[in-house]
């Protein structure tokens, strides 16, 4: 048995190299190099080598460690149920130290402009992460034009900021209230649409949204974008080093040195509150009537039906909610760069967040944290390998769905509970 | 004499050139269990699609009597059948949710109401009093149908992962949260062994009796509309089968067949040849047999009559439908094993209704 394993398995690694050799004999090895005004091709047989050695190698390794069903402590396994118990287990202490963490971390020493403008980034994605988790997550409307919504609220804060020098606590509601009534409009055509037709008509809005920015240069100044948006205030007090006459700013109010970390720090903790209150009443919903709906659409439209759930005001709801807070994100997005154009809501941005949602785990808080984290650090841990960045970001999900096909955290918790049981378990 | 609950008359359901249903009369009493029965591709579900606004039937109307109005169901839209006129229904295939736990399944039930209470989310986001007093109280509801299926130490596990006869009992408590007038059961014991089927009309029996609240429920069981059945089984091209079943069965109305004992078909397993060419005199000889008992003619049975007959009904077909699959086996297959009927045939065999 375990002779006949180890034969398959040599078998099976000598393939893999045989079709890595197959592959990249010709990709790699085979180079054309001009040389004297004639294109000559150089062979470069010793990478190939490499590669084909490392592919057979990693495939036996693999067979061995992780496909071995003989072995009772498969890496596979192991690593899952570890991280699916501790999460379990210490769930509120993970969620609670790391909010402590986040509220902490801009007076932490090493934390430098950088680090703060990476942080500011995640919990935006985070914060789109969750307002998506409401559409994908709850209601299990597989929205693929988010950015849409990203992209109306950070139009429409732009706009009022600048047209009307409305204030960002005036124009935060504004932009949420624009981009919900988008996800209305949205939601109405879609209605019937469930699965893939329902993710086609949603790219094709946001890409519609997109073109409709690029193209209504009187409102939106096309690709020259938006720029001199306003910046946001602390309760009325502009972070300036150069107050104008008789005005107060926030360093001299609080009799502090300027500097421009006090505005950062403040967008910080302006995104980390809108984050955090998206958080709070996502999981508050949940466990209203309405969030159970939502979630009883996601399993079963027509039981909903039978049961005299209007699946069409369920449905907008869970749209225009989802797309209140994309757009709510929007406005920071925007007050934060002081600069929007058409190129910041394309089609990878959706992606993205949509890679965050569903490798997080549908449905789960910590795990669009978690993915978050995952994939946007290590997109930025590769900035420096320029072109290898999108390949980190393609192994990291691959690496999820490897060992956690359904998401970091794919446990869902009920919404309500009988006491009894509880005190039981 | 109880009021009739649901007046059905004229009820004609057509697909483009495809006649479901054609020109059905019925009326459902009061606090009584109904049944429709019939052959594959009858129309029984068509008939339930078209009372709970899954479909729009082409002509004929439905009434449902309440207390002091009469609504007529033609007139409300699928999910508003459900929230409006208080008819609930189940599925033939259980449809819950299957990865919501099993009391978020009712409480989902109760959407309309607590929606309400929740003053369209806002009072409830700031938890309201009114909103967690009515939550309570939800919850109470539900508490009292799992103890009456006895799940309710299971209330918190995904409703996906019962036993599939459990499944069954929960969608059937799951309409009745709704608090309906009518409660239609598309095919209630598909797929259950005659134990789970018996326990599960006691079940609702008595879930009827004890629950004055609850009373008003009809669930209707499958009651065959023999004035219909040749236009009913055109709806999927089983007119051939459906002649085999009628040479197998025999040409009679059903509740002929409702008088036999339990007694009477433990005799016939028991006697069950192997050969099939005696099963004819067998079949005559119970028919026979069953003609003692004194039952009214009419689809419609009380409930008492419904309880002591349910078992019988259900084994008694059961062992016809069985008879008439081996029956299939035997003479269809044979004979047509030349012919190029053979895929069709095959699906057909496996379709028919296993259980009441």
């Amino acid at each position: 048995m375990r002779k006949n394993f180890l034969y398959s398995s040599i078998k099976d690694s000598l393939f893999t190299g045989l079709i890595a050799l197959a592959l990249f004999g010709p990709i790699v090895g085979l180079r054309t190099v001009a040389k004297n005004e004639v294109l000559v091709v150089s062979p470069k047989w010793f990478i190939v080598l490499v590669i084909v050695i490392v592919c057979a190698l990693g495939r036996f390794l693999t067979n061995l460690y992780i496909y071995n069903r003989d072995q009772k402590f498969g890496i596979q396994s192991t690593i899952g149920k570890s991280i699916t118990n501790f999460l379990d287990t210490k769930g509120t202490q993970i969620a609670l130290s790391a909010i402590i963490f986040s509220v902490i971390f801009p007076f932490l020493p090493f934390t430098d402009r950088y680090l703060m403008d990476i942080a500011i980034m995640m919990l935006t994605y985070i914060m789109l992460g969750w307002g998506l988790n409401i559409v994908i997550g709850l209601a299990g409307l597989l929205d693929l034009g988010y950015v849409a919504f990203y992209a109306v609220g950070a139009y429409s804060y732009a706009l009022f900021a600048i047209h009307f020098g409305w204030s960002f606590w005036i124009c935060l509601p504004i932009a949420g209230i624009f981009a919900a009534m988008f996800g209305v409009l949205l939601g109405f055509p879609v209605l019937r649409l469930r699965g893939d037709y329902l993710a086609i008509v949603t790219l094709a809005f946001g890409e519609m949204i997109r073109i409709l920015l690029l193209n209504w240069y009187q409102l939106t100044k096309g690709p020259d974008g938006l720029t001199g948006i306003p910046r946001p205030s602390f309760f009325g007090l502009p972070f300036k080093s150069f107050p104008d006459e008789g005005e107060q700013t926030f360093h001299t109010f609080f009799g502090l040195e300027y500097s421009p970390m006090q505005r950062i720090i403040f967008l910080y903790y302006l995104i980390l509150v809108l984050a955090l209150i998206t958080n709070l009443f996502t999981i508050k919903i949940r466990r209203l009537p309405i969030g159970r709906a939502w979630e009883a659409l996601r399993e079963d439209e027509i039981a909903c039906k039978s049961l005299g759930v209007n699946p069409r005001n369920t449905k907008l709801t869970a749209f225009a909610i989802g797309a209140m807070f994309g757009g709510f994100a929007g406005s920071f997005f925007a007050t934060r760069q002081a600069f929007i154009s058409p190129e910041s809501f394309t089609f990878i941005e959706s992606a993205i967040i949509v890679a965050i949602v569903v490798l997080g785990g549908m449905g789960s808080q910590t795990g669009v944290v978690l993915a978050t984290v995952f994939l946007i650090g290590l997109i930025e841990v590769f900035r420096d390998f320029e072109s290898y960045r999108m390949i980190a970001f393609g192994g990291a999900m691959v690496l999820i769905m490897i060992f956690r096909p359904r998401g970091i955290l794919a446990t869902r918790k009920p919404t309500i509970t009988l006491q009894k049981k509880e005190a039981t378990k | 004499m109880t009021a009739k609950l649901l007046d059905v008359e004229n009820l004609t359901m057509k697909f483009g050139g495809l006649v479901a249903i054609d020109d059905l009369s019925f009326s459902a009493a009061k606090d009584q269990i109904t049944s429709i029965i019939g052959p594959n591709g009858a129309g029984k579900t068509t008939v339930f699609n078209c009372l709970t606004g899954f479909y729009k039937a082409t002509a004929g109307s439905m009434f449902l009597n309440k207390e002091n109005e009469r609504l007529n169901l033609k007139k409300f839209s699928d999910f508003k059948v459900a929230q409006k006129a208080g008819v609930a229904r189940t599925f033939q295939n259980i449809r819950l949710f299957p990865q919501m736990s099993v009391l978020e399944n009712l409480m989902v039930a109760q959407h309309n109401k607590l929606m309400d209470a929740s003053g369209f989310t806002i009072l409830g986001l700031f938890n309201a009093p009114s909103f967690v007093n009515k939550e309570k109280e939800a919850v109470e509801i539900s508490k009292y149908w799992l103890d009456i299926i006895g799940l309710t130490h299971r209330a918190d596990d995904d409703a996906g992962d019962l036993p599939y006869g459990d499944q069954r009992k929960l969608e059937i408590v799951r309409a009745m949260c709704i608090n309906p007038h009518l409660l239609c059961l598309d095919e209630p014991a598909a797929g259950l062994n005659a134990k789970e089927s018996s326990e599960l009309n006691s079940g609702i029996i008595e879930s009827n009796n004890q629950s004055p609240k609850f009373s008003e429920i009809i669930p209707e069981y499958l009651n065959f509309m023999r004035k219909n059945k040749r236009r009913l089984s055109s709806i999927d091209e089983t007119a051939v089968s459906y002649q085999d079943f009628i040479e197998i069965v025999g040409d009679k109305p059903i509740s002929d067949y409702t008088r036999n004992d339990a007694r009477d078909y433990r005799n016939i397993i028991s006697k069950l040849p192997k050969n099939r060419r005696k099963l004819k005199n067998y079949r005559d000889k119970s028919i026979n047999e069953l003609l003692k008992m004194e039952i009214p003619d009419s689809h419609i049975l009380n409930i008492e009559t419904q309880t002591k007959l349910n078992s019988r009904i259900i084994a008694i077909w059961n062992f016809m439908i069985d008879e008439y699959n081996d029956y299939v086996t035997d003479n269809v297959f044979r004979r047509t094993s030349n012919s190029k009927i053979t895929t069709r045939k095959k699906k057909k065999r496996i379709n028919l209704p296993k259980m009441i």
